[in-house]
């Protein structure tokens, strides 16, 4: 039934993105192709994490937490790549539990700011601090490709390459599918349309929420190593508040109500914002006319079917104003 | 079984509980009633974690739970309705009650979140439950319906059954028959009594002066956040204190 | 090291006072519309732009308007042409999320982008400077301060006082008042909420405008200076409490402090790193901040 017809729409999806590197032979498309794969990582680990009713605007900071740790101990320690995204990945996620631990029990709203501010001091953080081992406002130059296993090749702008990051995001993403189709889903649901009720059926929101954090920043810092062995250059002014801005235009555009309209959206703004890559302010202007526009006059997202986006924080948001446990009675 | 010693509650300078002391015995069916803002609400929300006390406490089975969150208060057995009719309003009658076993389903848990076959045979157990409970509300007719789009009394019932679903030994009701005609409050109240006479203990919030007398053994009157008076619903009723409240209401003029 | 403990103290009031005015007009916006306006700070910059092609283009340089009088003219427009600007927008953008805070907040967050961008498209992203308004220094105890630097910190007094006297002693300050306390029980007695959020509004956009037109000729500005404005704003807003105009004070002047005395001491970024150290404890141990709303 409808899991099924998910998951053959996924296969196919798939497929077709395989097949077209072969297809379409120049490196701007195998760059084009990476940079959706990493964007597509990004954008539903955002919305994953939205899932529980959190805005994390700090999403591109854990991406570049991942990428900085992966490239520092690639080109500083020389380790492999293998070890090192994992790595990455999981400072990045424990990082995630630190932060997430203290501010989702917060509000919404306050959570959106403090993350606001988090992206904006992980870039100070890497830009001014131990500049000798981050590479300070330069960022770190050079940083290199996985190495190869038995005959395969992962250099920079290889097809191999392009096909591993492939390979990466189709199971990160079918990861994510499966966890949302499976009873923690139901919950995170629950948690999301009426965290009051949710907890007085015993359900712990805040071990959900976190747990849900950590996995959403785990995946963003992957797509942070990918980025940087594929770029070949990291600089903290890659990881603003501007990209999150981006992926959560995304994934509003997509709507919540499923990974693939995410998927189509962010192929849709890939292409955008390739046709917009020379005029540099113009691309922020889209973006924040695009985000009005949907709000206004698609809140259920172009791609999405029947999930309006403001269900998505309906109870964190409202019981702010609501006061649903009513001093009153 | 439950227990509150000098509850008080104080909102910045507004003092919602005043020095509440009730102590709820097993299997009773009590009936609090008060004037708006004598801190019916408030008490519940006490009870349940989702406010801590400034003062006093609060024991059940002699196990003080005063300071604990709302989701451990649910799993030592204490269920509560809310005011504003709170369902899982994109899920289906049945979903919201199986959700409702959530505690008790053996779902909880790291395994499930593959789609191996005991997982699915502990869902479908978890299905036939929810289902059987709401047979026992009469309205297995309703299982497949989108919550948001059942009536008000259904989605009130509901939220009863929700709060049930998770077999506690406490039921704290929040107005469950606000906004409802005759009929559906006498239908709605039988089945409460229903509950009761399963050996649940109930805790009955309401302004429905009519609902809590008849069916209410005891009955706790709140004025300002103080314990008016306590007794039977006859003793209440005469009770000058509580008319003195009241006056001017025709409720109590029965 | 030779501290100067008297300039470390004015600078803190300096800056204190353009991140009060910064964060009083967010808080309002909030306590009225239960929206958190993401485009804040430029409103800020736009005060500030303002100043610079009103005051230093228009008035001195074209019609050679002596330098205070231009600066005080140019301050009442700029609070009335952001202040009809705040109006129009929360009319067109911002209606439909009234008390809607995720909605609100993105929404805001396009805005945003859409004004700083256009700005830097349309002013050009170089920084550009204006001169002081009011000349010369003054000197207080042993530190010196510029006039224009004094200017800010009166200036920026009183407003804090106009804002005062609005809300406490006007009609339409005190319907706000209402609203912000309980808009239900507020729109029962007659108060026209579409009004009165459009007015809020207005009023926090030109609050904003004003803090930028104080500051620009005493530094500069630029079109990107809006976000580090608007992320003072809320440090400010959840140290002192949401909806709070004491809190906001006292939490914009603390801000102003430590500011100051950390980027003498150490540096300023680990200033801001403190600042948000800061504004974690706050959230962990006291989320409504220093005066905010007992339930949050």
């Amino acid at each position: 039934m409808q899991k099924f017809k998910n998951i053959q729409f996924g296969l196919y999806f798939s497929i077709i993105f395989f097949i077209l590197p072969l297809i379409f032979r120049s490196n701007y498309s195998k760059y084009t192709l990476v940079w959706f794969c990493i964007y597509c990582m990004l954008a539903v680990s955002l919305r994953f994490i939205m899932l529980v009713g959190a805005v994390n605007f700090a999403h591109a900071g854990f991406m570049g937490i991942g990428a900085y740790v992966s490239a520092v101990l690639m080109m500083r320690l020389g380790l492999s790549f293998w070890i090192t995204f994992i790595l990455g990945a999981l400072v990045s996620a424990i990082f995630a539990a630190f932060f997430g631990i203290i501010t989702l029990r917060l509000k919404g709203a306050y959570f959106f700011l403090v993350s606001f501010a988090l992206v904006e001091i992980i870039r100070v953080f890497f830009s001014s601090y131990f500049v000798d081992i981050f590479g300070g406002v330069n960022g770190l130059i050079g940083v290199p490709p996985p190495n190869g296993i038995l005959w395969l090749h992962f250099d920079a702008g290889s097809l191999g390459l392009l096909y591993l990051i492939g390979v990466i995001t189709v199971l990160v993403l079918f990861s994510v599918y499966l966890f949302e189709k499976s009873y923690w889903g139901k919950v995170f649901n629950c948690i999301n349309e009426s965290d009051n009720l949710a907890q007085s059926i015993g359900i712990n929101i805040l071990k959900y929420k976190v747990i849900v954090f950590i996995i959403g920043c785990f995946i963003a810092g992957v797509a942070g190593s990918l980025y940087g062995c594929t770029n070949g250059v990291i600089t903290p002014d890659d990881f603003t508040y501007e990209l999150s801005l981006f992926l959560l235009v995304c994934v509003v555009l997509g709507g919540m109500e499923n990974i693939l309209g995410t998927v189509l959206s962010v192929s849709l703004l890939v292409v955008i914002r390739e046709l917009f890559r020379s005029a540099a302010y113009f691309e922020p202007i889209i973006w924040g006319l695009s985000l009005i526009l949907i709000l206004l006059f698609a809140p259920r997202g172009l791609f999405g079917l029947g999930t309006n986006i403001f269900w998505i924080a309906k109870s964190t948001f409202r019981s702010l104003r609501k006061k649903e446990i009513n001093a009153e009675g | 079984m439950l227990e509150l010693v000098d509850v008080s509650k104080r909102f910045g300078g507004l003092v919602a509980v005043d020095g509440l002391s009730v102590t709820i015995k097993n299997g009773e069916f009590l009936g609090l009633i008060g004037p708006n803002g004598s801190g019916k609400t408030t008490v519940l929300n006490l009870i349940t974690g989702f406010y801590h006390c400034s003062s006093g406490k609060i024991t059940l089975k002699g196990e003080s739970i005063e300071k604990r969150k709302p989701h451990e208060i649910a799993k030592k057995g204490i269920s509560r309705t809310f005011q504003n009719t709170t369902v899982f309003s994109e899920m289906s009658a049945l979903d919201n009650v199986v959700m409702g076993i959530h505690l008790r389903s053996g779902l909880n848990c790291l395994k499930s979140l593959l789609p191996t076959s005991s997982i699915q045979k502990i869902w479908g157990k978890a299905q036939d439950s929810a289902f059987e409970l709401l047979k026992f509300f009469e309205m297995d007719e309703k299982t497949h319906i989108k919550s948001a789009d059942l009536s008000n009394k259904d989605q009130k019932l509901l939220q009863i059954l929700i709060a049930l679903a998770s077999k506690p030994q406490i039921l704290l009701l929040d107005e469950p028959v606000a906004g409802m005609n005759y009929e559906e409050i006498e239908s709605v109240m039988k089945l409460i009594k229903k509950v009761n006479e399963l050996g649940i203990t109930i805790l009955l919030i309401e302004h429905n002066m009519k609902a809590v007398m008849s069916y209410c053994k005891r009955v706790v009157v709140l004025d300002y956040g103080r314990k008016l008076a306590e007794g039977s619903p006859e003793e209440v009723k005469q009770n000058e204190n509580v008319i003195r409240a009241y006056l001017g209401s025709p409720e109590l003029i029965t | 090291m030779d501290v100067n403990w008297v300039q470390l103290i004015l600078n803190g009031f300096q800056s204190g006072a353009i991140y009060t005015l910064v964060a009083l007009g967010l808080t309002l916006i909030f306590s009225i519309m239960y929206v958190v306006n993401f485009a804040h700070g430029e409103m800020y910059m736009l005060g500030g732009f303002a100043g610079y092609f009103i005051f230093y283009q228009f008035f001195i340089n074209k019609l050679g308007l002596p330098l205070t009088l231009g600066y005080i003219i140019c301050f009442i427009i700029v609070a009335i042409i952001l202040g009809l600007f705040g109006f129009l927008l929360e009319k067109a953008i911002f209606r439909p999320f009234r008390g809607d805070l995720l909605g609100g907040l993105l929404i805001s967050v396009g805005l945003g982008e859409i004004l700083m961008m256009g700005a830097a498209l349309c002013f050009g992203p170089e920084t550009k400077g204006v001169p002081p308004a009011f000349a010369g220094k003054v000197s207080v105890l042993s530190a010196s301060l510029s006039n224009q630097r004094l200017a800010v910190i009166f200036g920026g007094g009183l407003v804090m006082l106009g804002l005062y006297l609005f809300l406490v002693r006007t009609k339409a300050g005190l319907a706000m008042r209402a609203i912000a306390q309980d808009k239900e029980a507020a729109e029962s007695l007659g108060i026209n909420y579409g009004f009165t959020s459009s007015l809020g509004f207005a009023i926090g956009c030109a609050l904003a405008g004003v803090a930028g037109l104080l500051v620009v000729p005493a530094t500069y500005i630029d079109p990107f200076v809006g976000s580090g404005y608007l992320m003072k704003a809320f440090i400010i807003i959840i140290i002192g409490g949401m909806g709070s105009l004491t809190g906001c004070i006292l939490g914009g002047f603390m801000v102003g402090f430590i500011e100051s005395f950390s980027s003498f001491f150490i540096n300023i970024q680990t200033g801001t790193i403190i600042l948000f150290v800061l504004v974690i404890i706050f959230l962990v141990l006291r989320p409504r901040g220093l005066f905010g709303r007992a339930e949050v």
